[in-house]
């Protein structure tokens, strides 16, 4: 082959791909991000999960869904939960950097960069009833984790620690403990 | 995300994370060659004018129930964050990837990466490079094996044939093409390879996988990874491969069969949660067969044939500590001692290494990243040659200090980021080598970044250079002659100031293509200085009597046609314009040079997800021809079929090189090993875990 084919070959392969990008994949629908994927998970477990009356008083106090550590969403969570409620709760994205203060959430995504900090995280949390969502992380559930986000082919599957659930005072709903799932070896 | 930055910066990632800048300067400096400007640009608006039509999906799944939600696929697209911001042209190959391409070796996991020269010279010799100079004993590419290198002082190269892990337990393997010198320093000059293996949790349980073939006639691997306590994690490992001889161009047997087995260990401490611990080590043992030709003033042709069985062993050990201090701020630590012994009939090599490295880094107020390091290396060798091939002095003991530091300085913050750094380096050959070089990252937005950079990087001298003799027969219009190549002690270091230049965009969730460009001047590069010829034998002088230019463009995409379908082609263009410096006598080298390396790449990698757990994955490679070694160009492909019967156990049929019963790759240039074809080989593999 000649260079000029060559170049008239490799050109037409890359217009033709990049030409046919954002429109294409003939009617097909536009899959979900990943993250979008655990953003409507977190907002799931919220609706799921029964936190004692002292941490969620009913009526309409807000139900915080925190993200500890470097954020992952870009947008997703709060696009997710924006302006939507569970029961009478305003649902309520915040973003913290110590440990100390994540205390103050209902449903903490701890990053996986935040691996090194666990037993300072977990520290901090004793006696808390937030549950705890990570990912990265294959032995977050065995280190006391409640929730952990994992990847099958391209499906978000996640596990439960319903000890560590329930020694934090959280009632975790039989629907979800249904659909949990241990990741592979 | 987060995993890979962490163990990012472990590896290739000491310095830049986001950052990048605009190709325009660059493209000027390639408009010698019309098409390439039209080409280049073409490409380039095309690319920019998909980004814009390209948004991000603003699904809302909160009402989706939860049941179907665990049934939903996800997009998952390579190369998305951390990595499309790098300014510099980097691919990583992951464990997936060589899983899929079915390669045997590390070598053939390169072939996938736009930019890389990968050839097979015989059964167990590669001549691997990344933008020009490919050779069997190619210098200009630094290989790292978890942090340590596998460079050899003997000549500035690879001994690929000794070198191997584990497939499975790669985690990826990163490349930078480009240099990579401002923090690996000396002979990082036209890229940098890091393979990298899985921590010891990842890889817990056993693995075990056998398979048989017709070249690679029997293989068997095997692995265990366990649990001390709750914080250490551990893996042994053996390997052993029996690999048949390849064709010679006239069909008949090369007598290069080669085996080879190796074992080793991986232990990851974390002493406390802020601290890692890594020990490992790795040891080969193997036999080559390989018939030289070597040099006999006596025989008519002044040549015999040396049929040599190869001895090869080797061991390493290496430890590594890590400390965080906090999110921004780390230190690592790390030692290693590693072994090698050659013993072929011309050419006895031993060679101990010895090697510290400590590397800091720390954010300085909020727009300053700090990484600074230092390092020292021992390497000491006895060489025993032969009438071929000896070397002066016999054994020696070289010592290598350097240091480096890098200011990462965000100038806009989340948009431009600029990269400043040096190295300075102090060894026995050329003495003190600084090196240079800056980075400039622009992220407009999350899809799309430009970036630019400049970098001067230097190839130092090698045993080689310094003091080989070596007798080469080669064919002339007066019959058979020798060039009797002496070393030369006063040999300087090699030169290189490239300039480079990348735009990765992601117009959509679906596809996302990556261009680097690079214009490269250098100097002082290696000639052999020929003398006043004494039939039969000419002698010939190493010295620097070379200079140059080399530039191209290298192009990758990642298109999702479907959930399960995904494409992957990668374009390759190179071009190399050498010359002599006036007072060389060099009339060989310009010619050679030039003419080893493929003008042209391509490839298309077709990766299917069919039902029944049933993979299926192609590649087609189009390599352009090298006229200096009469290796024309070729096409061929390698196919993949595996089905996983259960969790647990996959079977997988392998084809290489399909087209043609076997096709050149690259010939043997300074030491006359018999020429060898590539084969179509089959083989078929089965692994289980649990």
């Amino acid at each position: 082959m000649t260079f000029r084919q060559m170049a008239v070959l490799s050109l037409n392969l890359i217009i033709g791909t990049a030409a046919s990008l954002p429109g294409t994949a003939g009617g097909q629908e536009a899959l979900p991000s990943e993250y979008q994927m655990k953003a409507a998970y977190l907002y799931n477990f919220a609706k799921f999960v029964e936190w004692p009356v002292k941490v969620l008083p009913p009526g309409d106090s807000e139900l915080v869904i925190g993200v500890l550590g470097q954020d992952p969403f870009n947008g997703a969570l709060d696009s997710t939960i924006e302006n939507k409620k569970i029961e009478r709760h305003p649902l309520r994205v915040r973003h913290f950097k110590s440990p100390r203060e994540a205390k103050a959430c209902h449903i903490l995504f701890i990053s996986g960069s935040e691996k090194k900090r666990w037993q300072e995280i977990s520290d901090a949390l004793a006696g808390s009833s937030v549950v705890t969502v990570s990912e990265n992380w294959d032995r977050f559930t065995e280190d006391g984790g409640m929730i952990y986000f994992f990847m099958e082919g391209r499906k978000v599957c996640f596990d439960i620690n319903d000890e560590a659930a329930r020694k934090a005072g959280l009632k975790i709903s039989s629907k979800l403990m249904l659909l949990r799932k241990k990741p592979a070896a | 995300m987060n995993k890979r930055l962490r163990t990012w910066k472990m590896a290739l990632l000491p310095d830049y994370k986001h950052v990048a800048c605009w190709p325009i300067s660059i493209f000027g400096a390639c408009d010698r060659r019309g098409t390439l400007l039209v080409l280049t640009v073409v490409i380039f608006l095309s690319a920019t004018t998909t980004s814009r039509a390209g948004t991000t999906t603003n699904l809302d799944l909160s009402e989706v129930p939860l049941e179907q939600l665990l049934n939903m696929d996800v997009t998952i697209l390579r190369g998305h964050d951390t990595l499309s911001k790098i300014p510099a042209a980097i691919s990583v190959v992951t464990s997936d990837d060589i899983r899929r391409s079915g390669a045997m070796s590390i070598p053939e996991a390169l072939r996938q990466v736009p930019g890389m020269e990968v050839a097979r010279v015989d059964a167990s010799e590669w001549a691997v490079s990344a933008r020009g100079f490919n050779d069997v004993f190619a210098n200009k590419l630094l290989v790292l094996q978890d942090g340590r290198t596998v460079y050899s002082p003997v000549f500035s190269g690879v001994f690929w044939d000794v070198q191997g892990a584990m497939m499975e337990d790669i985690d990826r393997i990163e490349v930078i093409r480009g240099p990579g010198s401002t923090v690996w320093g000396a002979n990082a000059v036209n890229g940098v390879i890091n393979v990298i293996s899985k921590s010891a949790k990842e890889t817990q349980g056993v693995l075990a996988s056998a398979g048989a073939g017709t070249i690679d006639e029997g293989f068997i691997n095997a692995r265990y990874g366990g649990q001390i306590g709750s914080n250490v994690f551990y893996r042994v490992y053996g390997t052993y491969l029996n690999h048949d001889s390849f064709p010679q161009p006239n069909g008949r047997d090369a007598n290069n069969a080669w085996r080879m087995g190796r074992s080793g260990f991986h232990l990851d401490w974390e002493t406390t949660p802020d601290d890692l611990v890594t020990l490992q080590g790795d040891g080969y043992i193997g036999t080559v067969h390989q018939d030289f030709t070597a040099f006999n003033l006596l025989s008519p042709t002044l040549t015999t044939e040396v049929p040599t069985t190869m001895d090869v062993r080797g061991g390493n050990v290496l430890g590594r500590w890590t400390h965080t201090f906090t999110d921004t701020s780390e230190l690592k630590a790390q030692l290693y001692y590693d072994r090698t012994d050659r013993d072929a009939n011309i050419f006895v090599e031993r060679r101990d290494t010895v090697d510290l490295d400590v590397q800091h880094n720390f954010a300085l107020g909020e727009r300053n990243v700090i990484t600074w390091g230092f390092g020292y290396r021992f390497s000491g060798d006895k060489i025993d040659g032969s009438s071929a091939v000896a070397f002066d002095p016999v054994s020696k003991n070289l010592n290598l200090f350097s240091g480096f530091g890098q200011d990462e300085i965000t100038l806009v913050p989340d948009r431009v980021k600029l990269t400043l750094g040096t190295k300075v380096e102090h060894n026995d050959f050329s003495g003190w080598e600084l090196e240079p070089g800056g980075r400039l990252a622009w992220t407009p937005n999350e899809r799309n970044t430009l970036w630019t950079s400049v970098s001067r990087a230097v190839r130092t001298p090698s045993r080689s250079e310094e003091g080989i003799r070596l007798n080469q027969v080669t064919s002339s219009p007066f019959g058979p002659v020798v060039l009797q190549i002496t070393g030369n002690p006063d040999f300087q270091s090699e030169k290189l100031m490239a300039y480079e230049a990348g735009y990765r965009v992601h117009p959509c969730d679906k596809a996302s293509l990556d261009l680097a460009t690079f214009y490269n001047v250098y100097d002082d590069l290696r000639s052999l200085e020929l003398g006043a010829p004494a039939f039969p034998s000419i002698p010939a002088t190493v010295g620097n009597g070379l200079y140059g230019e080399t530039y191209g463009f290298e192009a990758a995409a990642t298109v999702e046609v479907s959930p399960w379908w995904r494409l992957n082609p990668t374009y390759t263009l190179l071009k190399m314009d050498l010359h002599k410096h006036r007072d060389s006598t060099d009339t060989i080298s310009v010619r050679q040079d030039e003419g080893q390396n493929p003008q042209q790449q391509f490839s298309l990698h077709s990766a299917m997800d069919l039902p029944r757990n049933i993979s299926l994955d192609a590649t087609l490679r189009y390599v352009d021809s090298l006229p200096s070694l009469k290796v024309s160009s070729y096409v061929t492909m390698d196919a993949r079929i595996a089905w996983h019967a259960t969790r647990n156990l996959e079977f997988a049929l392998v084809g290489q090189d399909l087209f043609t019963p076997r096709h050149a790759e690259f010939r043997p240039t300074f030491v006359q090993t018999e020429r060898s074809d590539v084969p179509r080989s089959f083989y078929a593999k089965v692994t289980w875990h649990f």
